[in-house]
């Protein structure tokens, strides 16, 4: 009995790891900057300020951050705090979409139209600095 | 430490979702609310899918000749 006094505050102390938190929040700013950024360049294409294939390219990028996010999600709904194996799941998970949104930011470059430019830069260093800021948490083991 | 006790028992109770408890615990002291976050991240992700492909098959890539 003892010891299940000894284990109930050292479990809750556990739960006060927030960097669970700073996951679960670089994974939502991520999903609301993804979504933002699909309908810069859905609209900036209607206004013909973005090509087809720019379009998709980008498009292309962020089904994959939306795809790997929700893995993220589920390793990390399930956790009381983060440990060493959920860490490695969640950085294996974001780390090849973390190289296609560098990519994406580089690319970014070769947009034209000036604003639209800006814009979609913008967004995608918001995107890149939630997502590295989840990997900056979870590299460390 | 009355808490405490009322705690670990609920704790002992509900062992097999020890995890769960814990989060609900939290949720409502409001220092944490991690499962409406991943719950809003997780519908984001679906809608924004959901937006993507529905434009990618509206403009399918043009063959190469």
């Amino acid at each position: 009995m003892r010891r299940a006094y000894l284990a109930l505050p050292l479990l809750l102390l556990s739960c006060g790891d927030s960097d669970l938190q700073k996951v679960a929040k670089g994974l939502q700013i991520a999903a609301e900057s993804v979504g933002t950024l699909q309908t810069t360049v859905i609209e900036a294409n209607k206004l013909a300020l973005l090509t087809e294939d720019e379009t998709r390219t980008t498009l292309e990028i962020c089904v994959e951050i939306n795809k790997a996010g929700k893995d993220a999600v589920a390793v990390t709904r399930g956790l009381v705090a983060l440990d060493s194996t959920s860490k490695s799941q969640i950085l294996t998970i974001l780390t090849p979409v973390i190289k296609s949104v560098d990519a994406a930011v580089g690319r970014s470059m070769l947009i034209k139209n000036e604003d639209t430019r800006a814009k979609i830069r913008t967004i995608l260093l918001t995107i890149q600095s939630a997502l590295n800021s989840v990997q900056l948490i979870v590299g460390v083991t | 430490m009355p808490l405490a006790l009322a705690l670990l028992q609920l704790f002992n109770v509900a062992a097999p979702g020890i995890a769960e408890l814990v989060i609900m615990i939290r949720k409502k002291d409001g220092t944490i609310a991690i499962i409406p976050m991943l719950d809003e991240a997780d519908k984001k992700f679906d809608s924004n899918i959901k937006q993507a492909i529905e434009w990618l098959q509206a403009h399918p890539k043009a063959p190469t000749v």
